[in-house]
């Protein structure tokens, strides 16, 4: 095992400070984290009454010598960072050397460990931060880390536990995602002598899955592989059949780390587009391969939140991964016609129609300046660009009308409203319905993104007071800038209070304030998140706030306004939220309707 | 049961008025009906959502048996309208059927029984003012355009009257920009009151009253109600409960410069301005100098606007921007030939007001680009 040291000052700062140790499921995932850290083949954890009375963690790994076992309770000693240049090569997973005296400080912790190539063991034995006990003893080799009363010297803090079903569940929600992230390794938990969850540590991955989400979901997973050279895609996803309301069952792991994204979880979506009706989400386990350089991990203490340092691309390949999953399964129409080699240009990247494949493609291709470096392989309407660098022709316009806009016989024209909810139009010779209240968000994102020199915003007569939970206070904390930079102008006014000077000039016809409560809302629920993913949240909140509604009647001026906005927008299939503005129906659609035989010279 | 006969051309414009009580939104079928009862000296109309908006009228009739019933209001006034200028008869029978006929025609429209229909309650212990209407006209006027129409926020749908023996206040405020306009005037109340007044009956007091007459409008003020009575028609609506903001506090004091334009002149070229700015939230840059007041737009899918109109100009020069909409609100609901605009810097409040009047005061924050 690497020699453990300890960080001088000017490292300990470099590292964001905060708490790591909020409730035993954090215990938890950092004693895993160290046992899989110290190589470890087999894990077992042992809970009980949720984790607060006991948490003892197992494994098989490397051990340490009575000088590391003391050295690794002391506050910044971690065997893994040295020097500031480290830091952009973090490869394991416990590097802030925070985890191990933080919670010795707070619990009576007794470590038992014994180097592989040492005949005796060492046990350390620690009360609330005080060596109390070492001694050599005998051991098997591997390393046992038993954290007993966890917060019992802080009475504020044990007080905040909830029951010990739902510490519990935060304990094995964590051990599954450790498990998914290594299915190398056999992890085992048991909680009051009952076995919750036994991974068997083949390196399965779809093993893995059906031990937590059982056999039946396992069984319905599509395997997903993308290797571009210098990053890789891989894992699960599911069939569209399987599906969930939230993204709690989408599992993302970077580098073998666990994270959340909502960018990821994004992207993962935008690939099934209409496959899964409004509102569901599909299931996955995939892990990312990047160069670490690439990822910045360092941005809170429980390291949940990744940050790439071009969250566009990753989310683009995301994208096509899952997309290539979904074609290879059969189940999303592939592009083998405009894939074609030697396809003259017109044909290989003109739009068969404003369906919701080929913008979605032609938004990825926008918004993606990597695109044409990490993607030769797949795609129809990259054939007939001669030119290596799409982008490039992107920017300078030159190829606009068939890139971004619908090409003139693709327009929408309006026919007139349905239900107040959907706009019946006509475009070619097929029949579209579209969204109304998704269509007028696209319209105002597009407009609040795309302006010059930032977002318009009125001041206000009278300041908004909002009076925030912790929570809401952490995430104001955390992105006011982001909120102030799309016109929500917040300042702190005592307390937990906060008072808001200005609202985006947008929303001023609408309701402002449920806006902006309903976006702290989101972001405190995110937790933390990237700013552009936060920018991108925003606009599109924004953007619901003020949009017409389903259900609003619309004159036909209205009507043909909105449709016209739409038409001129560079994305007219996809509302800011991701989901779908415009059903097809296609002309041979009606045909097959009728009962009339297809018309020679109808497509 | 109802039966009595009256002249159309009353019966429709009251039919019209009291229609504006029915909101369409209850959940009780029966609130979206006209009530129409005979008493013994003429026929009562009403219609109510029973929160925000009750419209009462009495018109005389020759009432042949007393009783009441509901009819759908659209109905009724579409009936009514389309039988020009002849005596009506109005008879209702168990089934709260109701036979509309005249010589020549017979309608019957099935309505549903009065029994169910429900009213405000009767205005209890109140207090009572009245106001010309010319002067009910022009406090309203001037305010009730600025109430807020975000539903989040009830407090701001409705104005203030703030009532003491001296005068009355109005007061209303979307939170972008705020209204305050004032009448002197003996009101006779001892003790001073306060109430929030939805916008829906202050618009249909603005609706019935007229801008230049002298007939008094009658207000009846208690704790939980008020009551408008102009003529035979009396407009009723809850309070809004709840504290109104402190307005004195927004009013600024600190403002170092001011700008006199014509007021035609300038909602004129606010007009052409917005051409270019409605496509983009309405914004407008003002700039004072020289004797000179320039006004621009700018968007970016449109183009640019740009005007410039004389302007007497104090102290150091201005430039903000504002909602070129809600100058306009203000413009268009004062009569004055110039108007004064007092301003400080780029993000703190302007005030629009009359050059030569004390009477209103217009409160607009400004825009500001990030």
């Amino acid at each position: 095992m690497p020699h453990i040291r300890i960080l001088d000052e000017m490292m300990a700062n470099r590292i964001a400070a905060g708490e790591v140790v909020e409730r035993p499921a954090s215990v938890v995932k950092e004693l895993v984290e160290n046992s899989l850290d110290a190589g470890a083949s087999r894990i077992e954890v042992v809970l009980e009454e949720g984790g607060a009375k006991l948490i003892r963690v197992t494994d098989d790994g490397c051990g340490m010598d009575a000088e590391d076992a003391v050295l690794a309770l002391q506050r910044f000693a971690t065997s893994k960072v040295a020097v500031p240049e480290d830091l952009g090569q973090i490869a394991t997973m416990g590097f802030r050397g925070e985890a191990m005296p933080s919670i010795a400080s707070v619990s009576q912790m007794r470590i038992t460990t014994r180097r592989h190539d040492a005949d005796e063991g060492t046990m350390i034995t620690i009360e609330g931060g005080e060596f109390t006990d070492a001694r050599t003893v005998g051991c098997p080799p591997g390393t046992t880390v038993e954290v007993g009363q966890l917060f019992y010297n802080t009475p504020a803090r044990r007080k905040y536990l909830r029951t010990t079903a739902t510490e519990r569940g935060h304990c094995t929600d964590w051990i599954a995602w450790l498990a998914l992230a290594r299915p190398d390794v056999a992890m085992k938990v048991s909680h009051d002598g009952a076995v919750l969850l036994a991974s068997p540590g083949r390196g399965d991955l779809r093993a893995v899955i059906s031990e937590i989400y059982g056999s039946n979901v396992a069984r319905q997973m599509l395997p997903v592989d993308m290797d571009t050279g210098v990053l890789r895609i891989h894992g699960l996803v599911s069939r569209p059949e399987l599906s969930r309301t939230t993204r709690r069952t989408q599992v993302f792991i970077v580098n073998g780390r666990y994270v959340r994204s909502s960018s990821l979880g994004h992207a993962v979506g935008e690939a099934y587009g209409i496959l899964l009706p409004g509102g569901r989400q599909p299931l996955c386990v995939l892990h990312l391969e990047v160069p670490s350089e690439l990822v910045d991990p360092n941005v809170h203490p429980t390291k949940i939140e990744v940050r790439f340092r071009n969250q566009g691309e990753i989310h683009n390949l995301m994208q096509q991964a899952v997309e290539e999953a979904l074609e290879e399964a059969g189940l999303r129409p592939g592009r083998s016609f405009e894939r074609r080699p030697g396809l003259p240009p017109e044909q290989a990247g003109r739009w068969k129609g404003p369906g919701f494949e080929e913008q979605t493609r032609a938004r990825r291709l926008r918004l993606n300046p990597f695109f044409a470096a990490v993607d030769e392989r797949d795609d129809g309407l990259e054939v007939h660009a001669a030119e290596p660098v799409i982008e490039a022709a992107f920017e300078r316009g030159s190829q606009p009308e068939r890139e971004t806009t619908l090409v003139a016989e693709d327009r929408l024209e309006a026919l007139g409203q349905v239900a107040a909810t959907y706009i019946a139009c006509r475009a070619g010779s097929d029949l579209l319905l579209v969204d109304q209240h998704r269509a007028a968000e696209r319209v105002i994102a597009d407009q609040i993104a795309g302006r010059d020199g930032g977002v318009q915003r009125q001041m206000l007569v009278l300041p908004m007071t909002l009076e925030l939970t912790g929570a809401e206070l952490a995430a104001v904390e955390e992105h006011r800038e982001r909120l102030n930079e799309m016109g929500f102008q917040l300042e702190p006014f005592g307390g937990s209070d906060y008072i808001c000077r200005s609202v985006p000039a947008a929303l001023v016809d609408g309701s402002p304030e449920a806006a902006l409560r309903s976006i702290i809302e989101e972001l405190a629920e995110w937790g933390t998140v990237g700013n552009d993913e936060v920018r991108e949240k925003l606009v599109a909140t924004i953007a619901c706030h003020a949009a017409i509604k389903s259900g609003q009647a619309l004159t036909d001026r209205e009507v043909h306004e909105l449709i016209e906005a739409l038409n001129a927008s560079p994305t007219p299939a996809i509302c800011p939220h991701g989901d779908p503005i415009i059903v097809t129906v296609e002309r041979g659609e009606l045909d097959r309707r009728f009962g009339r035989t297809p018309v020679t010279g109808a497509r | 049961m109802l039966n009595l006969s009256c002249p159309q051309e009353q019966l429709h414009v009251s039919v019209q008025t009291v229609s504006h009580g029915v909101s369409g939104r209850s959940t009780q079928p029966v609130q979206n009906n006209i009530y129409l009862e005979s008493t013994s000296s003429g026929m009562r109309l009403v219609a109510t959502d029973l929160e925000f908006i009750s419209l009462e009228a009495n018109i005389p009739a020759t009432v042949r048996d007393q009783g009441a019933v509901t009819v759908p209001a659209r109905l009724l006034t579409e009936v009514i309208g389309s039988l020009a200028g002849e005596e009506i008869s109005l008879e209702a029978d168990d089934h709260s059927t109701l036979r509309v006929t005249t010589a020549r025609s017979s309608f019957r429209i099935r309505g549903m029984s009065a029994a169910d229909f429900e009213m405000l309650p009767p205005i209890g212990d109140a207090a009572r003012l009245e106001i010309p209407q010319r002067d009910m006209h022009s406090i309203l006027s001037r305010t009730v355009f600025a109430t807020s129409r975000d539903e989040t926020r009830p407090i701001l749908t409705g104005a203030l009257f703030k009532i003491a023996s001296g005068g009355i206040d109005v007061v209303a405020t979307d939170t972008y920009r705020l209204a305050l306009s004032n009448l002197t005037v003996d009101t006779t109340l001892e003790d001073g009151r306060s109430a929030i007044i939805s916008e829906r009956a202050l618009n249909e007091v603005l609706r019935i009253i007229a801008a230049d007459s002298d007939e008094p409008v009658g207000m009846v003020l208690s704790d939980s109600q008020v009551e408008f009575q102009v003529g035979a028609v009396k407009v009723g609506s809850r309070l809004i409960e709840g504290q109104f903001p402190n307005y004195e506090k927004v009013i600024p004091d600190d403002c170092d410069r001011s700008v006199t334009v014509d007021r035609a002149e300038f909602t004129n070229t606010l007009r052409r301005m917005l051409i270019v700015a409605r496509e983009d939230s309405n914004r407008v840059v003002l700039r004072g100098s020289e004797g000179t007041l320039s006004i621009t737009a700018d968007s970016q899918d449109v183009g640019h606007a740009e005007e410039q109109i004389p302007a007497k100009l104090e102290g150091p020069e201005p430039e903000i921007a504002f909602n070129a909409r809600y100058l306009l609100d203000a413009l268009g609901a004062l009569s004055h030939d110039e108007i004064v605009m007092q301003l400080s810097q780029p993000l703190s409040p302007g005030i629009l007001k009359p050059a030569d009047a004390d009477d209103y005061t217009y409160v607009i924050m400004p825009m500001q680009i990030m």
